[in-house]
């Protein structure tokens, strides 16, 4: 597939880009630290300038490029296929990607499952160093409990911070738990995969 | 009423599996016209990996392909390509 003109440029843009605004983070933790907003009084001049408005740039293409990548599905593929160097130069080629993508879909469903397994999963083992009895006197040596807690969201993500100025948007990370984002892949490749086989079938 | 359908369905997804051995000449033709592996790749379209696999037997060749090797080698898609026998292991 060949991209368009205007596609290479934002993405030539966005990865020529990166190594500058990895440096600028790095420019900007060494002048104010850690966790911390750069104001005008820690620097100022026309470097903060215009490296403010290149990072506003980069960053809004970036979610830009994101969006498309999710949402269309010839762009997706155009890219994704070149960032992981999918070879489809004959029949025989598409084939072998074909088998590879279905033995890659299915392994990850496999990890995902596994993962949500674990990352729901609550598991205490303690040994009793001294002599403990229950109710009915009789020795125990030490205690296992096990149990399952389903989270999807963060709640500390989801937490209103009250000092909050009006009129203020903040966004920092997804609200969702480890657990939230799991489930949300799972449903998504197998409801992606049901999309995708029923538009082909509905198509025949 | 149901389980037939269940048989239907069973006895079709078992004819999907290749129970035939296809067998090709390619080796034989390419020779015949003194080219290499690569030269066939560029002139039916594809990597000389494919035409090798082909001639190894182990890589069958879409319709639109053997068309295409059909017309390259001026000969009926049944000269190139031919049914091993059925009870031969693949």
């Amino acid at each position: 597939m060949k991209m368009k003109k205007f596609d290479q440029i934002i993405l030539r843009f966005l990865v020529i880009g990166f190594p500058f605004i990895l440096a600028l983070m790095i420019w900007a933790y060494k002048i104010v630290g850690n966790n911390q907003t750069l104001y005008t009084e820690h620097y100022n001049g026309a470097f903060w300038n215009v490296a403010g408005i290149f990072f506003i740039i980069w960053v809004a293409l970036a979610v830009l490029t994101l969006m498309r990548l999710l949402l269309n599905s010839n762009f997706r593929e155009e890219v994704l296929s070149k960032v992981v160097r999918v070879k489809e130069r004959d029949e025989r080629e598409i084939e072998i990607s074909t088998q590879a993508t279905k033995f890659s879909f299915f392994a990850n469903l496999a990890l995902l499952v596994c993962l949500l397994f674990f990352s729901t999963l609550n598991f205490k083992f303690k040994k009793y160093n001294n002599d403990v009895f229950d109710e009915s006197g009789e020795k125990r040596h030490g205690q296992l409990t096990m149990g399952f807690g389903l989270h999807t969201y963060d709640e500390k993500a989801l937490t209103l911070n009250t000092d909050l100025v009006q009129n203020e948007i903040v966004y920092s990370e997804l609200p969702f738990s480890k657990t939230g984002i799991i489930i949300l892949l799972i449903v998504w490749q197998i409801g992606m995969y049901h999309f995708s086989t029923r538009k082909e079938l509905r198509e025949d | 009423m149901y389980s037939l359908v269940y048989i239907e369905k069973e006895s079709l997804m078992g004819n999907l599996k290749p129970k035939i051995q296809i067998k090709n000449n390619l080796h034989v033709l390419r020779a015949s016209l003194k080219i290499t592996q690569a030269e066939l790749a560029l002139a039916i379209g594809v990597t000389r990996a494919t035409v090798n696999a082909m001639e190894n037997g182990d890589y069958n060749p879409s319709l639109e392909l053997a068309f295409r090797l059909s017309l390259f080698f001026k000969k009926d898609i049944q000269e190139i390509f031919t049914v091993g026998d059925e009870n031969e292991k693949i």
